[in-house]
């Protein structure tokens, strides 16, 4: 009981302006950090596809982030992001002479490099932070110009803090042009793409070890939703290009945890993401990790992440029928299945230093799926991922 | 005599008192501890997003959804 | 240049306080310095009740007439003293101070009970109208102060501070309220020294000399370091000891510890504890050991204690 009290004390302690944490406040140092990430995913079963090769994607991402202070209370954060993917992806779906559904994959390997710079600028007060982001992604077939903006507030006591963000996209999309056997160009040109987000968030110091933060998020998109480069076997018409609705809006809602318990030397993450949005998918999302410290500046960090979702209401793995709405699509990634991630993380770090190695395997089927699914989808997709990096501050 | 004994006894339960703060750190404050950040990586946050927005139908929750790209 | 430690010297809030840090410029260090004792006189200049002009005078003067605007650091202070009231059961009771006025430490007089009783119906934090925005004190004669908070709060500010300047390897004493940061240069702990209870009472002569004379030293490596004690003040009547430290409920000072020192993430709690656990008296061992939080106390017939 009296140790309950106490630490009601240190709660107000914590609250006072002079030793309050500085979370949401100005990094004291300039930070400089690098990140080297390999995706892979495995090869399709040679059972499941027709023609095509069974690779699929491998991507190699380089990431380079600069962090300074410039005044006491504004911070500069430049992230700069470069991807080289190559591999084939699944292109659509067809019966073989067994009458069994079976993938076709794009016929060429792809090559595809990705750079991505943004910048932010936060200013941070006593209380409040505000901050601006400015994003460029550019790909051969594809770019991006994005800005965001979040404040935040702090609610006298400093226990609880309120903060909204929101971001805006305008996409362009070129997508390589494809020759069909009469010479003419299958593809969609340029298409674009407007989407924004609002995120509304509370955060609240329950103790000395326990934070726990609840948000509410909408997603608005609009324009070319579809992927050009996947068709769909039509009955009666043929071969068509995907196509979907050309509006998608969104809701989510969430809830975090962080929790220290000290016996173990340990810390908790407890993320909660619940996704509906009007294509029909719905979709929960749990992660726990655990970041135990393990002596001499080691952190071990296991995790797990389950995901689960609906499937798209004009989704089908082969479609028998016409739609009347027109939409088709056999992307596995408009199926209902689950994903289950594993991971394993180990951190050093000393004074300057902060190094990081880890390695993730992801699993999706139908078969974990929490909701309905009407037939296997043969595309859904693993992969590993190993990251290395390593951060210095000055 | 007994005074000097007693600055004796006080010294060795001092010394006693310091190796107990070692061995308390329920009172410390857990919360600025980098991992106990909403993300003690962002950089790592930032691909693990990415790849799971690629691979599945939903995206955004924790914060602002972020810019686009090709890749889903 | 290569690192190295500095030692500054002030006063500040009536008493000799210590600054020492390891930086590698002298110049960068001296700036430091400044920061810190501007920070440690921005609260004495707000909380002092020894100036008129400060935000505390202020709120007394208005006892009993008007609400004091009040800012969200003396709110955050007020949120502070108010969880301190609740976990020690009303003993700890920022309204306290006017009791000094009949105990007058210097004539060495016990008052009357009647004057005791008088000046105790001043006495009570709950009275206290307070949001987040103002403050009023109802009666007139109704003081508060935030002796036992306000120093350890600079304490730990200026902690606060030097981490901000990336200093590593430091303590801050302000008049024996001790903030440390980090172990010294060679990651040994400081030796910090507390005095003795007994010390003053044996050798009264030169009190200023005295309190600077360390009878035991602590090695601390982290967090804050806060003693309450009788020897700080008192007078001895017919063989008993009266100390300045005054029981809210009953007027009278607390018996039964002569010296207490906390350890605590965070000086003011070690303060505050501290405090408390001298205002319980002879149930202030049994406290300190159900709080597990590290203390060693001796009581008023010599016996040590600790965690």
């Amino acid at each position: 009981m009296s140790k309950k009290l106490l630490k009601s004390l240190n709660i107000a302690a914590l609250a006072l302006p002079a030793i309050a944490s500085q979370a949401s406040t100005i990094v004291d140092s300039v930070e400089l950090g690098v990140r080297y990430t390999k995706y892979q995913e495995d090869s399709m079963s040679a059972a499941d596809v027709s023609t095509g090769s069974l690779d699929r994607y491998d991507i190699d991402v380089m990431q380079f982030s600069f962090v300074a202070p410039l005044t006491d209370n504004i911070q500069l954060n430049l992230h700069y992001q470069e991807e080289d993917l190559s591999g084939a992806s699944p292109w659509f779906t067809t019966k073989n002479a067994d009458g069994e559904v079976v993938e076709v994959m794009s016929g060429a390997t792809i090559e595809e490099n990705r750079k991505d710079v943004i910048a932010q600028l936060t200013y941070a007060g006593s209380n409040f932070s505000v901050s601006g982001l400015v994003g460029i992604s550019r790909e051969n077939d594809y770019e991006a110009n994005s800005f965001g903006t979040a404040v935040s507030y702090e609610l006298p006591g400093k226990l609880t803090t309120i903060a909204l963000a929101g971001d805006i996209s305008f996409d362009k999309i070129n997508p390589t042009p494809y020759e069909a056997s009469n010479g003419t160009n299958t593809r969609v040109t340029d298409e674009e793409k407007e989407s924004w987000s609002l995120h509304l968030s509370t955060s609240h110091v329950v103790n000395k070890s326990l934070i726990a933060q609840v948000g509410v998020g909408a997603i608005n998109r609009e324009g070319y939703l579809s992927d050009p480069y996947k068709l769909v076997n039509v009955p009666g018409t043929g071969l068509s290009g995907d196509s979907r609705p050309d509006t998608r809006f969104a809701t989510t809602a969430s809830g975090r945890i962080r929790y220290f318990i000290d016996s173990i030397d340990s810390a908790i993450h407890f993320d909660y993401r619940y996704y509906n949005d009007d294509w029909g998918i719905n979709s929960h999302t749990f992660d726990i990790a655990e970041y135990f410290n393990i002596g001499y500046g080691f952190q071990l960090v296991p995790s797990l992440r389950y995901y689960t979702q609906s499937e798209a209401f004009f989704y089908e793995n082969y479609y028998e029928q016409q739609r009347a709405d027109g939409y088709y699509a056999t992307d596995s990634r408009l199926s209902s299945f689950g994903a289950i991630t594993l991971g394993l993380k180990v951190n050093w770090q000393t004074e300057h230093w902060f190094w990081t190695a880890g390695y993730q395997r992801y699993t999706s089927k139908n078969s974990y799926s929490l909701f309905d699914y009407s037939a296997e989808s043969l595309s859904l997709v693993s992969f590993s991922m190993f990251t290395v990096g390593v951060d210095y501050k000055f | 005599m007994l005074n000097s004994i007693k600055i004796t006894l006080f010294c060795i339960f001092a010394l006693s008192l310091s190796a107990c703060s070692h061995v308390q750190p329920w009172e410390k404050g857990n919360l600025a501890k980098k991992e106990m950040a909403w993300e003690p990586d962002a950089m790592q946050a930032t691909v693990d997003a990415q790849a799971y927005a690629s691979k599945e139908s939903s995206r955004g929750g924790y914060g602002s959804a972020g810019g686009g790209c090709g890749c889903n | 240049m290569p690192i190295k430690l500095y030692r500054y010297q002030f006063s500040a809030m009536g008493s000799p306080c210590t600054l020492r840090f390891y930086h590698a410029n002298e110049i960068q260090a001296r700036g430091i310095y400044q920061s810190a004792v501007d920070e440690v006189k921005r609260l004495e200049d707000k909380y002092s009740r020894y100036l008129d002009s400060s935000l505390l005078s202020q709120i007394n003067k208005n006892a009993g007439t008007q609400k004091t605007a009040i800012d969200a650091e003396t709110a955050s202070l007020l949120v502070y003293a108010e969880q301190a009231y609740q976990i020690s059961d009303g003993l700890f009771d920022i309204t306290t101070g006017v009791l000094r006025k009949v105990w007058d430490f210097k004539a060495a007089k016990i008052p009357s009970q009647q004057k005791i009783d008088n000046q105790l119906s001043l006495v009570d934090w709950s009275l206290v109208e307070w949001d987040q925005k103002s403050i009023l004190l109802p009666q007139k004669g109704m003081e508060i102060d935030f002796g036992g908070i306000v120093k350890e709060y600079a304490a730990d500010a200026v902690a606060t501070l030097l981490k901000r300047f990336d200093i590593k390897h430091g303590v801050i004493d302000l008049g024996g309220d001790i903030h440390v940061i980090g172990p010294d240069i060679d990651g040994k702990s400081w030796q910090i020294g507390i005095r003795d209870p007994n010390y003053k009472k044996s050798k009264d002569k030169n009190p200023s000399k005295n309190l600077n004379k360390a009878s035991a030293y602590i090695p601390m490596s982290s967090g804050g370091l806060a003693s309450s004690g009788d020897y700080e003040r008192n007078f001895i009547v017919n063989g008993k000891k009266y100390s300045h430290i005054l029981n809210p409920k009953t007027g009278w000072p607390a018996l039964g510890l002569s010296a207490v020192s906390i350890w605590s993430e965070q000086t003011i709690i070690a303060g505050t504890i501290a405090t408390i656990s001298m205002l319980k008296q002879d149930q202030g061992i049994a406290w300190l050991k159900e709080l597990e939080i590290p203390f060693f106390a001796m009581d008023n017939k010599d016996k040590l204690y600790k965690s």
